[in-house]
């Protein structure tokens, strides 16, 4: 990629590409399906304003990882009334497979979002990226620490997650 | 594979399960937002303008105690519209540095505003007691009952300036209020856990 990556990189192409991600980082801040609706519009402006700042020094899907977390880091600070989490129920379970045999991976998953959700949000930023698939370099890269904190923090995450979802530490 | 790595992967294929994201409808409305936050940030400029227009216009028709306050009161709607930039640019800047830098920017900013609301409160009162002094002459009763134009000018000024300065005081003890709870907030976030 060149130097001005960011520029020549059509910004409906990459949120076309990272909209999932995107997804479900706002996820891992806000219960709320309204707010997180909100939140994801939001994390879509962030990327537009914050594209041409991309060199292409990071691997793109780390730059819009480390956007999508810096503005659900504001939401956060901005939503200091309402709780992070919300109890498992059937409202935020958003209808996706119809078949009963789904019916427990949705729940499986809902309860793992709804877990990471409730993580402090260090812990949690480092969960959702190595949900994603992001090596312990490029965590620690979009969070500003170093890998052993990343591994410490994911072996505090796990323990916290292995709790939450009620499976053996 | 590691039973470490086994509940990471297992953990992140069903992560990654979640439901498909309509992208059209995104791109539709955070494109409303966008043009929406344009036309206010448009609107405010064309605000500004007009105010700080209204100041000159009133510089030069104006001579004396007039003008002086004319001048004054020009530099501090520029003073004010600096405030209200400086609040808004954490809504527009997107970030792509890391988290903790961000939150820290953000603590700064925080305090940053909670002073300059402060200097503002002041600088309001301030600005308000000087127009009061500087129209004392006009403001004696002989003076406004004998003149109709007058009357009616003062009771436009008071009818429009004195809900604005309770909007404005109100504005800025609800924003000291939400910036202190803001830095207490970031301040637990930036407790190291490691």
């Amino acid at each position: 990629m060149t130097g001005d990556a960011g520029q020549h990189k059509n910004f409906n192409e990459v949120l076309r590409e990272h909209a999932g991600l995107l997804s479900r980082i706002a996820a891992s801040y806000e219960a709320d399906l309204a707010l997180r609706d909100d939140l994801l519009q939001d994390m879509a402006l962030a990327l537009w304003r914050a594209l041409p700042g991309w060199r292409g020094e990071a691997p793109l899907r780390a730059f819009v990882a480390r956007v999508a977390h810096n503005r659900g880091a504001t939401h956060v600070v901005g939503q200091m009334r309402r709780p992070t989490g919300s109890a498992l129920n059937d409202d935020w379970v958003e209808p996706r497979h119809g078949p009963e045999g789904h019916a427990e991976l949705e729940e499986r998953r809902v309860r793992l979002q709804d877990a990471v959700r409730r993580l402090p949000l260090s812990l949690r930023q480092a969960v959702t990226l190595a949900l994603e698939g992001f090596s312990h370099a490029e965590i620690a890269d979009a969070l500003g620490i170093t890998t052993n904190s990343v591994g410490v923090r994911l072996n505090r995450a796990k323990s916290a997650l292995k709790t939450a979802l009620g499976e053996q530490a | 594979m590691s039973d470490q790595g086994n509940d990471w992967s297992q953990w992140g294929e069903l992560w990654r399960e979640q439901p498909e994201v309509d992208v059209a409808r995104l791109q539709r409305t955070a494109s409303r937002k966008l043009w929406r936050m344009r036309t206010l940030v448009t609107l405010e400029i064309a605000g500004s303008i007009v105010a700080c227009a209204q100041c000159v216009r009133l510089a030069m028709l104006t001579t004396g105690r007039w003008h002086l306050w004319s001048m004054a009161s020009l530099v501090f709607v520029l003073a004010l519209q600096w405030l209200y930039l400086h609040v808004r640019r954490g809504t527009w800047r997107a970030s792509g540095d890391d988290v903790h830098s961000l939150l820290k920017l953000t603590l700064q900013r925080a305090a940053a505003g909670i002073r300059l609301a402060k200097l503002n409160i002041w600088a309001t009162l301030a600005w308000v007691a000087v127009s009061v002094v500087v129209g004392l002459p006009e403001l004696e009763p002989a003076r406004w009952q004998a003149d109709p134009r007058l009357k009616s000018m003062l009771v436009l000024q008071v009818a429009v300036n004195a809900p604005l300065m309770v909007g404005i005081f109100a504005f800025y003890f609800w924003y000291i209020r939400r910036q202190r709870a803001r830095i207490v907030r970031i301040h637990d976030l930036l407790k190291p856990d490691v």
